[in-house]
């Protein structure tokens, strides 16, 4: 039997996930959690896998979490559930030492397979989400760091130059910087068509 | 003060290094004495072409054009100009009364054989 927690902040999510799994007999969920500080906690209390979303509504985020309950001795591994598939997501959860990352709009066999997967200490991507960190790992020397992305995000918020710096802590001549080598690498001229190409190669986030 | 690093680290000039470093002390001691600020952040950045040092507080800051103007540069940061400039770097200071102070430096990485110290010219 593989004892499931569900961490998310959206009761009808929780609801639907807590369905799909009733169907299969190998799977038991014994919790849930609404906040990612409540996630870390539940993860104590004989778990195997938690389902954690990426993104709750205030407080401790996914990532966070997630890597809160992996320090734990004989942790339960973590499968991400998120909306969104840009690799800064993907990056920052894998990072945190989740062992696998899906879509919610994934189709339940997958979803189902995935909790099964990780069970067995196996990790699980998405096919859509493999791809693209292969295809990233293909083209290595166009992508954008972290950092860069981070720029760029905020130039996606519509920040100047000057509340980017103020933001991150950094002089404007090197956000400047960052920016020129930004265009470099995705071969843009211009800050819309910038954040247009990162938002098509997945380094930031959907409008 | 925070530290941050980004990017990937090369092996430095060990004049680089060293001014780098002389740089980041002095600035962080203007920002003890002079800024009255709550945080400062140095941040070391490697790209592909050149290593940037960004010294960032949020103190009260200075009108630049006023203090070069009534009293020469400050002696601090002509220093770090000239060392700068020695490696063919350059700086720059961003500030306004009430908005704190950024010093950023950043030194060109050359390639790897033109970063071998170059033989001192001699002068008949």
């Amino acid at each position: 039997m593989i004892r499931l927690l569900i961490a998310d902040d959206h009761p009808v999510v929780r609801a639907g996930l807590r369905a799909l799994f009733a169907t299969e007999p190998d799977l038991d969920v014994v919790a849930e959690a609404a906040t990612g500080e409540h996630a870390v906690q539940q993860s104590r209390e004989g778990v195997d896998i938690v389902l954690m979303d990426l993104q709750f509504g205030g407080g401790m985020q996914g990532a966070e979490a997630t890597r809160r309950i992996r320090q734990a001795d004989g942790a339960p591994h973590v499968l991400v559930l998120t909306n969104y598939d840009t690799d800064a997501d993907i990056l920052g959860a894998v990072e945190a030492g989740a062992a696998g990352y899906l879509l919610k709009d994934a189709p339940p066999a997958e979803l189902i397979a995935a909790v099964r997967a990780a069970a067995r200490g196996e990790s699980a991507l998405a096919p859509t989400v493999a791809g693209r960190l292969e295809a990233r790992q293909n083209s290595s020397g166009e992508a954008l760091t972290t950092r860069e992305a981070e720029v760029l995000g905020l130039v996606a918020d519509g920040c100047s130059n000057r509340d980017i710096a103020k933001a991150l802590f950094l002089s404007e001549a090197t956000v400047k910087s960052h920016l020129v080598h930004i265009f470099t690498k995705l071969q843009v001229s211009s800050r819309t068509a910038a954040v247009a190409s990162a938002r098509d190669r997945g380094y930031i986030r959907p409008a | 003060v925070n530290f941050q690093l980004e990017g990937d680290p090369v092996a430095l000039p060990m004049i680089v290094n060293a001014t780098l470093l002389r740089i980041a002390q002095g600035a962080i001691a203007n920002v003890v004495r002079h800024a009255h600020a709550t945080r400062a952040d140095l941040t070391l950045t490697y790209q592909s072409d050149s290593v940037s040092l960004d010294v960032v507080d949020d103190g009260v800051g200075f009108d630049p054009a006023t203090a070069s103007a009534e009293a020469g540069e400050s002696f601090g940061l002509r220093a770090i100009r000239q060392r700068v400039a020695s490696l063919g770097g350059m700086l720059s200071v961003e500030s306004a009364l009430g908005e704190g102070t950024a010093l950023a430096v950043t030194v060109p990485i050359l390639d790897p054989a033109a970063a071998e110290p170059s033989r001192p010219e001699v002068s008949a």
